[in-house]
């Protein structure tokens, strides 16, 4: 279904429901796997793809058109992501980097995490980067995302995205090379 | 170095069997109770915004008119203290004429007054006599 039809769904009241119902079920899986990246434990990101799409119902009559629907959800589904670490952070006093720690060692006893020695340690060297340097990682070289829609997904210039993969790149290859 | 290149893309992660099917209808269950609350909260907020003025208005009404049921000018004239009446009166422009012509005497009234003015004077026969005279002279 394509997006002005599942809003014109959404903004009729007796389709709402059932439009918004096929709204998540065209966006879940791109949604949950950013968010999963982000956070490792499955829980987490269950939790947090709730309630992304909550926000997401609650404010959907406020969305212009602007963007493509998509980047708007991107949009709430990134701040989301990101609130939820820095609150992380700052409700338990965590380092940055102790984050990454733990993050980490979610990557070793997960139940629900697979792949061999270097895809795990690439997941590793990932969770040493900064947040936001990491959500600009996963979105280029994981889902390919152009650089001109990243823009608009984190409100960050096209240049300065270019440069933060870049140096991620540069970090993550050192981290690999390192053992 | 190791490069980036050399690693495949492949999604390491995984979600128990079925968890998109139950994940639209948890989100589904979670957006129709937020509808729910959104409409109570709508109801709740139309009673606030006009529910509640209407009864503040309707319960000042009543108060107001109750009010001046209860309360009549001589009732509210008798809250004051005398001594407050009375300087109001010594440095109104009233003289004493002018409020006996507004006061509405009967018999009974005067007989009062007579009596609670003469009581004050102790006067002997020679004090009345001296009182008629000086009353012959000046009238």
């Amino acid at each position: 279904m394509e997006d002005q039809e599942l809003l014109s769904k959404i903004h009729n009241p007796e389709t709402r429901n059932y439009g918004f119902n096929m709204l998540v079920r065209a966006y879940q899986q791109r949604v949950y796997w950013l968010v999963r990246k982000m956070v490792i434990d499955h829980d987490d990101a269950d939790d947090i793809t709730q309630e992304i799409f909550i926000k997401v119902h609650k404010s959907i009559d406020g969305f212009r058109g602007d963007s493509q629907l998509f980047t708007w959800i991107y949009r709430i589904a990134t701040n989301e992501c990101l609130s939820y670490l820095s609150k992380k952070k700052r409700r338990f006093f965590i380092p940055i980097e102790d984050i990454g720690v733990q993050l980490a060692a979610k990557l070793d006893s997960s139940p629900h995490i697979t792949g061999d020695d270097i895809q795990i340690k690439l997941q590793k060297a990932l969770l040493t980067l900064p947040h936001k340097q990491r959500l600009v990682f996963n979105l280029k070289y994981f889902e390919d995302m152009p650089y001109e829609e990243m823009a608009k997904v984190t409100n960050t210039s096209v240049g300065a995205l270019k440069a933060s993969f870049h140096h991620a790149v540069k970090k993550i290859e050192d981290f690999l090379t390192k053992d | 170095m190791k490069r980036l290149d050399d690693i495949s893309k492949k999604n390491i992660f995984e979600v128990p069997d079925g968890y998109f099917d139950k994940l639209a209808l948890q989100i589904q269950s979670k957006t129709e109770k937020t509808n729910y609350v959104s409409k109570q909260w709508i109801t709740r907020s139309f009673s606030l915004k006009y529910v509640a003025p209407a009864f503040i208005i309707v319960f000042a009404l009543i108060y107001f008119f109750k009010a001046e049921e209860v309360q009549s000018p001589e009732e509210i004239l008798a809250s004051v203290p005398t001594e407050h009446l009375a300087a109001y009166l010594s440095d109104s422009d009233l003289n004493m004429y002018d409020l006996l012509s507004v006061i509405k005497f009967d018999e009974a009234d005067a007989d009062s007054l007579s009596k609670r003015v003469h009581s004050k004077f102790d006067l002997n026969e020679s004090d009345i006599n001296e009182y008629k005279r000086i009353l012959e002279y000046e009238l």
